[in-house]
Parts: structure tokens; sequence; C-alpha cells
């Protein structure tokens, strides 16, 4: 009996594995069509994401920006990334495959927390799909969470997602990030795979040895 | 038939006192008449002690022109001596907890009606100002303090009073070069006029020493602990978690208790530079999204008192920025309120507080980081000052004032005291909390390793517990640091005399160093709050100090009949030890950008750097905040409870494991960290009048001593309450928790005091 909780146990990990590989859906796009993984930050942390943001004291992932109007992740999403670079920009970005010609879909939602100061206190805020700026803001007033959308066509094999940002006051909240081609796929990702597959591994595994007594 | 009326008040007044004040409140109103002859302008008597020091031939630069206008003249009132004793006990009432009045607070106006002057006697004296072509601005709601205008000529023939320009230190400035006078009918009533000249008090902060611009080295000792800022050769800069560690603050905070719903008021006479410093000092310190409710706000009230004018942003703008960071630091959930109004001849601080006295809603707590010896600012103003606290504490205020940055030589601005042991009268009133400045002194006990993490941990905190203090004293004279010096030199020098280091090398060596004078902490006794010294700025003549405070009783506490100064203190050191407080001030017209006054960065090391009981004073408002929500009370002047707080900490003969050179080891129920190592005594020289509490010992540079022939130096540390740091430094979690049951001990030290 024990043994059987044990593989039962193993599965349902194996499958929470898989889950949080798959990231969090992000603005109606499933996780698996979603070029940008831990879109909601789900994981607690940068993880998948790059850039100097990723190290900066001012930034990290939080579970609601007091600060904020409304002060709660956007729609009610579990965590959210506070991005706030003091004196020089800071990015944060994913790089993807994509096909160039391609038609892609980005949306994300962002707001600020802190009014700029005109004592030399700024703010600003570039999101970019590849060389293509999307969204460029400046010393702009605290706002609450606003959901931005574009489509752009792809140049290159890969393209990389980023957002650079300075916020000396404040922060820059960045939620439920998406970027969705036109060929929406549900294939689940090789990182899915390969956790379902230490799964059944696993499950494999336990079996043959109760088999085999 | 005024007179006739005051009889019968008084005696009710007496009533009400047997009874134990069984009325809640007080609706008497006050008709006792103290203008009891004719106003003759041909009798008049003169209000002595009200001509600054500067008013000398010296730096006369002629008459001010007739037209000159003069606004915010204040007629500084007293109350009859029977009228001001009912106002004392009924404040000691206030703050009984056993008395039915405990903690039922008057307002402006009910001050003025039960306790201000008649208005019969106003009417007569506005009447007067009229007549002399004066305009009446206001009167204040307590009726102590009638404000006029006019033009220096009407101001002149009125007072009879040389008003003239003066240069001074490169400055120009107003005063009168005589003591005024007024027709003797008002003697009884008008103390003085708080004043004829433009001297304002000096904002009691110090900046950290450029670590490369200071200390040269030239002609200093072998191995210069200082030549290269500090004696550890660099800066450690404390922030807002530092300051939660070493005092304790973090166990408060998370109990939930962070000033939330409480507003501290700093009064300036500046407005804010930026908002934004303010910001940013709250994000880097980890304090913004951590304590979210806090806010700061910029007012120039505009009460009944007095005429608030916007003083816009001007150069004290440094002080009030280290106000609100440090205010919000100790207490980041509260509304910080900058409170201002432009100097006219009175400080601007003062005209903001007076009005904010007469809102609907008060102000609880106020902290003042502004100073001026008591001896300076003459008879008129002292009193102007004792009346306005009174008022505040009447009202339950808790008003916090900086203690000073002069050791105790307070009326020589830092430099080798001349003028001798002098206290600020902005600290040393019955009604204020005094606040002043101790040292970190990891350094000079070789113990860094011990209390500094070699790196940062979050929010740049380094300090590891609390650590061993000393007062703050930047002078050569500074036992602590001629031991430092010799420890690292194998050198001998002495404190006082041929062979100490103020006077190695002529003093070149010292001067170098930058300690060649009188900054650190002051404390001392009140001495020249009344009465006219025979030279200004020197406690003498007939000055006398405030009489000592019924709850001003506690082991260390000298039986020398007056107020003393400190109450409390906090660090204050600006860097002599590499530690000092950082500050977010971006104002490039403050200082230089390699100073710090930029924008302000990432790393608060980069930050302008800051020592001064400017700096201890709004964080003891802060603890005030803290003990204000936990309560749920507004307490006035604390200093009853805190001096009950310290009496049971102290007892009869001190409490060893309060030592605060104990550091880390120190006892965890402590209150208070008893400082007693180390001096506030500065270097002193024979000045233009001789030599005043000053023991040279043969030397040129002697030390502050309250002997001219003894080494009896002003002041040491000692086991409980010092001139140094009062009753010590905070533990502000047991403060919050052990604030009750003082209260409830606090009644029998005001009763008995009462009994005498």
């Amino acid at each position: 009996m024990r043994k059987s909780i044990t593989i039962l146990a193993l599965f349902f990990v194996s499958l929470l594995g898989a889950q949080r590989a798959m990231a969090d859906s992000c603005n109606g796009v499933s996780a698996g069509a979603n070029l940008i993984a831990n879109c909601a930050f789900g994981t607690g942390d940068f993880t998948s994401w790059s850039g100097t943001a990723t190290s900066d004291p001012f930034s990290f992932v939080d579970s609601g920006d007091p600060l904020a109007i409304g002060s709660t992740p956007y729609n009610g999403l579990p965590f959210e990334a506070a991005l706030g670079s003091i004196g020089t920009t800071d990015t944060l970005s994913q790089t993807f495959a994509t096909t160039p010609g391609d038609s892609y879909t980005i949306i994300f939602a962002l707001l600020n927390d802190t009014d700029p100061d005109p004592s030399g206190y700024n703010n600003s805020f570039v999101a970019a799909f590849g060389p293509t700026t999307l969204l460029s803001l400046g010393n702009a007033g605290a706002d609450a969470y606003t959901l931005y959308a574009y489509s752009e066509t792809a140049t290159g094999a890969s393209t990389t997602l980023s957002f650079t940002e300075e916020n000396d006051l404040g922060s820059w909240e960045l939620d439920s990030v998406s970027v969705q081609g036109p060929a929406v796929s549900s294939t689940p990702e090789p990182s899915t795979f390969l956790l379902l597959g230490s799964g059944i591994v696993a499950m494999a595994g336990a079996a043959r040895r109760r088999f085999a007594r | 038939m005024n007179q006739n009326c005051a009889t019968p008040v008084f005696a009710l007044s007496a009533f009400a006192l047997a009874l134990g004040f069984a009325t809640t409140a007080p609706a008497a109103q006050n008709h006792e008449r103290l203008i009891r002859e004719p106003v003759d302008d041909t009798y008049r008597v003169t209000l002595a002690g009200n001509t600054r020091s500067e008013a000398i031939p010296a730096n006369d630069r002629g008459i001010l022109r007739d037209e000159t206008p003069m606004n915010g003249l204040q007629l500084v009132l007293h109350r009859s001596p029977e009228s001001q004793a009912a106002f004392e006990e009924y404040l000691a009432e206030l703050h009984n907890p056993k008395s039915a009045l405990f903690h039922k607070w008057l307002t402006n106006k009910q001050i003025g009606e039960r306790f201000g002057a008649s208005d019969e006697d106003i009417a007569t004296v506005k009447e007067w100002l009229a007549s002399e072509g004066l305009h009446v601005d206001t009167v204040s709601p307590d009726k102590m303090v009638i404000e006029f205008s006019g033009d220096a000529g009407h101001v002149r023939a009125a007072f009879q009073a040389a008003l003239h320009n003066l240069v001074v230190d490169g400055r120009s400035h107003i005063s009168n070069m005589n003591d005024p006078s007024m027709p003797h009918a008002f003697a009884p009533l008008v103390a003085g006029v708080a004043k004829l000249n433009d001297f304002m008090p000096h904002p009691l902060n110090v900046r950290r020493p450029a670590t490369a611009a200071h200390k040269s080295g030239v002609g200093t000792i072998a191995n210069d602990p200082f030549r290269n800022g500090d004696a550890g050769g660099g800066f450690n800069f404390i922030g807002a978690a530092d300051l939660a560690t070493m005092y304790n603050f973090n166990p408060v905070f998370t109990s939930g208790i962070t000033g939330k719903g409480q507003s501290i008021v700093v009064v300036e006479d500046t407005n804010q530079y930026s908002q934004g410093d303010w910001v940013m000092f709250r994000k880097v310190m980890g304090l913004s999204r951590a304590y979210p409710y806090g806010t700061m706000t910029q007012v120039n009230p505009s009460g009944t008192a007095d005429v608030c004018a916007n003083p816009g942003d001007n150069g004290d703008d440094t002080e009030a920025a280290i106000d609100v960071d440090w205010a919000t630091a100790a207490a980041p959930n509260a509304a910080i309120v900058s409170a201002a109004c432009a100097d006219t001849v009175q400080f601007g601080g003062f005209l903001a507080l007076a009005n904010l006295l007469t809102e609907a809603t008060p102000p609880k707590i106020v902290s003042i980081s502004y100073g001026e010896s008591e001896s300076e600012l003459g008879a008129a103003e002292n009193l102007y000052i004792n009346n306005l606290y009174a008022s505040a504490v009447a009202e339950g205020v808790s008003v916090f004032v900086s203690s000073g940055d002069e050791l105790a030589a307070s009326s020589d601005g830092g430099r080798v005291a001349t003028h001798g042991i002098t206290v600020s009268g902005f600290t040393s009133t019955p009604y204020n909390i005094s606040v002043g400045g101790t040292d970190i002194a990891a350094e000079p006990l070789f113990e860094t390793a011990t209390y500094y993490s070699p790196t940062n941990l979050a929010n740049f905190r380094t300090a590891l517990s609390y650590v061993p203090e000393v007062p703050w004293n930047d002078s050569c004279t500074s036992a602590v640091t001629v031991d430092f010096i010799n420890a690292v030199n194998s050198t001998s020098f002495t404190q006082v005399g041929p062979s100490s280091f103020c006077n190695f090398d002529g003093g070149v060596a010292a001067n170098d160093d930058g300690l060649l004078g009188a900054v650190g902490g002051s404390g001392g006794p009140s001495a020249c709050a009344t009465g006219t010294p025979a030279t200004r700025g020197i406690t003498g003549g007939t000055c006398a100090g405030y009489a000592k405070p019924a709850w001003q009783s506690i082991f260390g506490n000298p039986a020398d009949g007056v107020r003393d100064t400190p109450d409390v203190s906090l660090m204050a050191g600006n860097g002599l030890w590499g530690v000092y407080y950082a500050a977010c001030i971006s104002n490039p017209a403050d200082g230089p950008a390699a100073d710090g006054f930029v924008p302000c960065g990432a790393n608060p090391a980069g930050w302008t750097g800051w020592g001064g009981t400017s700096v201890s004073s709004p964080i003891w408002a802060g603890i005030q905040a803290l003990v204000n929500q936990s309560t749920g009370s507004a307490w006035g002047n604390s200093n009853p409870v805190l001096y009950t707080m310290g009496n049971m900490e102290y007892g009869a003969g001190g409490n060893p494991s309060c030592n605060s050179t104990l550091g880390n080891a120190i006892g965890s129920t402590c209150a208070f960290n008893d400082v007693t190592l180390g001096d506030n005594s500065g270097v002193c020289d024979a000045g233009r009048s001789g030599t005043i509490n000053c023991f040279l010992d043969g030397a040129k540079y002697g030390i502050l001593s309250t002997s001219n022939t003894a080494d009896d130096e002003a002041y040491p540390a000692t086991p409980g309450w010092d001139f140094t740091s009062g009753i010590g430094t905070a533990n502000a979690w047991n403060i919050v928790n052990s604030w009750s049951a003082a209260v409830a001990a606090t009644k029998p030290i005001l009763l008995d005091k009462l009994k005498k």
C-alpha cells in the first residue's frame, strides 16, 4: 500500500514539474503557445529571464506592491516583477525561436508605482521586440496596470523581447507577458516532455521493483 | 473691578487643586489685570538682557533707515506669579496618571482663557502700540504673545532702542544696540520684545569630513590615526537597518508598532528641497515597501498665532532633509510633516510651531534641530521659547529638541571655547525633552570585527548588534581620543596641559585633524535662562537657570537646583570613529558633488554624511511615535515617564548590566544604555574676557572645566545620568514595553515634588 502511494506521489510530482516548466498561462495564451517562459513570474523569481535586472537589488519578484495603485499583481496572479533600477538602466529579457516574416502578438501588463521628481529622479521604460521598439515611456506618473498589446513581424530565427527600465524612486511592475506566433501549437515543450518522461520512468522503476519482489 | 475678579478666580483654582482636580476641563476666564497704573511714556522700564553680544562698535555699520520694515516683532508676555504657579500645577496634573486631569489636554485657546493675559490688558497694550504707529498683527490664542509690525523708525521710538545695521562674520544683520525700554506700567505683563535683531539659531548638524581634503597630516604625529578622515581609514555609514539593529527597533516593528497613524512634525525655517530625496531615502533604506504607510508632507502652517510666510527653499534645507530622513527611519509608517515659516526677526520654525498649536488637531510629536545658547538668546527670547513649549505640553505635544553640537560650550559654535560653559536655550526649558549625542565606540575600543559585518547585509546593514558608545566628542581633549592616539603611537599625551595632544606642535596636529574645537554632543546646566549676563554669551551677571523640574531626580543627576541637559541621547557622531549617518540631499547649492550633493544613487555610501544632535532628536521623536501608537495616547512632556523609567533601571546606585561598554553583552532588559566611558569636555582658550571655565594647566589650550585652577572637566560620562548623554541611549523595544510600568510608577515622583 505504501509503495502505491509513493508511486502516485511521484506521478503527481512529475505532473507538477511539467506544469511548472510549462509556466503560467498569460493573457489567455496557453503555456504551450506562449513563447515566454515563466510569463507571470509564477516561480517567484526570474527563472527563464535574463538581463541585469535579475541581479539588481532593487529589482525582484514580489507578490504585490504596497505602493502601487491596486497593490496586487495583475489580474489576480500570485506574482509580478518589480523593476526599480536606480540611476542607470537595467534590462529584463527572453530570447526565443521565431520564423522570419511571421507575425507575433506581444502582450504584457505594466504599471508605475511612483511619480518621478524634478530634482533629478527619473523613470523610463522601453519594451522592444528584437530591434523594434514597442513602447517607450519617460518620467511617467504613477498609474494602475495597463495591458499593452502589439503585433510585430519577426526578422530573424530568434528574437529577444526586452524590457529596459530605470525607476529611481519606485518600481515598474511587469506581469503577464506573452508572445504568440501565428502557428499556435498545443504540443508540449521539450522540457515538459523531459519532466513527464522522468515521472514515467520513476513510475516504471517503482513498479518494476514492486513486481520484482 | 477687574482686580476684584482675580481673588475669587484663584480661590476657585486653589479649591479645585485641593479637591485633586476633580473637574475635567478648565472653564474659568482669567480676568486678572496686571497693568495697574497709567501708561506713561515718560516713566519707563528697561528690558534688560536683550542686546546681542555682536552689537558692538566693531560690527556697527550705522543706523537702520527709518523706513526699513520690521515684521514679526513679538511682545512676550508673562503671567503673574500666582497664575504661573497655577499653570505649572495644572501641567503637573496633566502628567499625573492618578489625577482626574491626567491627559486632559487643553487647547491653545483654553490656555489663554485660563492662564493667559486678560483681554483688558491686551487691549491696553494694543492701544499703546497703535499710538506708536505700530500695527498689531496677531495675538496668540494662548495670550502669551502679541505680534506686531512697523517700520524701524517707529519701533526705535516706541522702544527707545538704537537699531543699527551690523556685519558679523561677513554677514549683514540688524540689531538693537542697547536694551529696549517700554512704559513702566507694562512691566507686570510684558517681559520684552522677541526680538529686535535678526540673528537666527543654527542648525545642529555637522558634516562628515571629506576623506581626502580633511586632515592633511601636516605637522602630525608619526602615526596619525585620523589622517584619512577617521581612525580606521574608512567610513561606515549608518542606515536605517543599522539604527534598527543597534537600538533594537526591529522587534517593535515586527510587533506591528511602526508609527502608523502617528504624525511627527519637524519644524524648520525652510521648505524641503526635494520630496524625491525623501522617497529615495526610504526606497534605498528598504523602508518604502516594508512600511508603505509612511508619508512626508511640506506645510507652511497659517494658524492664528503668527503670520507665516512661505520660506521657500534655503540653506537650512540640509537640516530639514536630515530631520525627515531620520524621523522616518525610526517610525517608518508615521506621517512626517515638515512645517516651516520664513524667518522674521523670529525663528521661522517657532512661528510654524506656534501656528500648529492653534489648529483644531495640533501635532502630538515635534522635533526641533536648532539651537542658540541661553546667554545669547536674551531674556525675552528665552521666555518666549519657554512659554511656547509650555503651551505645547499643555496640548499634549511631546517636544524633542537637540541638545547642541558644541559640547558644553554652546556660545562658541564649535570653535575653541572662550565663553565658558553654556547650554542652548532651545533645549534647556523644563518642557522639552533634550536629546544629546553619542558616538559609536567600536573603533576606539578596537572591536570593529565584533560589531561590524565586513560586507553589507540586507538594506546595507553592517551593525551586528548593539555597539558600545561614548559621548560624541570631536575635540582633542576627549579622553577616548587621547587614549586611542597613545595606543596606536605608544605616546603618552595627556588630556590637558603642555603634554596634551591639543598642545602638541602648538596645536597644529590637533587643528590639522579637525580636533581643535568644541564639536560634540552638548550638555550642561541651565544657567542663563533669565537675567542679564555681565558679558553677553557668558554666564554671569544676574543670570539664572531654570529651576530643576520635579521629574529630574535620578542617580547621577547633581543636586544643582537647575534644569540639566540632556535628558536622553542617541548616536550623533559625524565620522571621527568612522561612523556617521547617511542622508539623501541632492541640492547642488548645499555642497559639492564629491560630497554627495547630487541626486542620490543606489548606494548610500555616495550620499551626504552627517552627525549632530539634529539626527538624534528626530529619531527620539520617532521612538515617541512608537510609544504613542503602542499606548494609544499622546504624552505631552515625556520626561516624567522617561526619568521614572531611568530610575527603575538605575535605582539608587546605577546598573552595571546596562553599561554601554558591555556592547552586545548588555542586559536584555535595559531600556537605557548607560554611557559611562569618555566625556564631552572641549578644548578652550583664554578669550577676550579672560579665562572662563577653562583649566589651562600652564598651556595655551586647556580643557573646559568647572574650575579654572583644577581639572574638573565639563563633563565626564559616569554611571547613571550625566551631562554627556543624560539617562542614556535607547533600547526602543524595552522603552516601548516599559512605558506603561513607568507611567504607573510616575505618580510618587511628581507628588513628592509637588508637596515641597
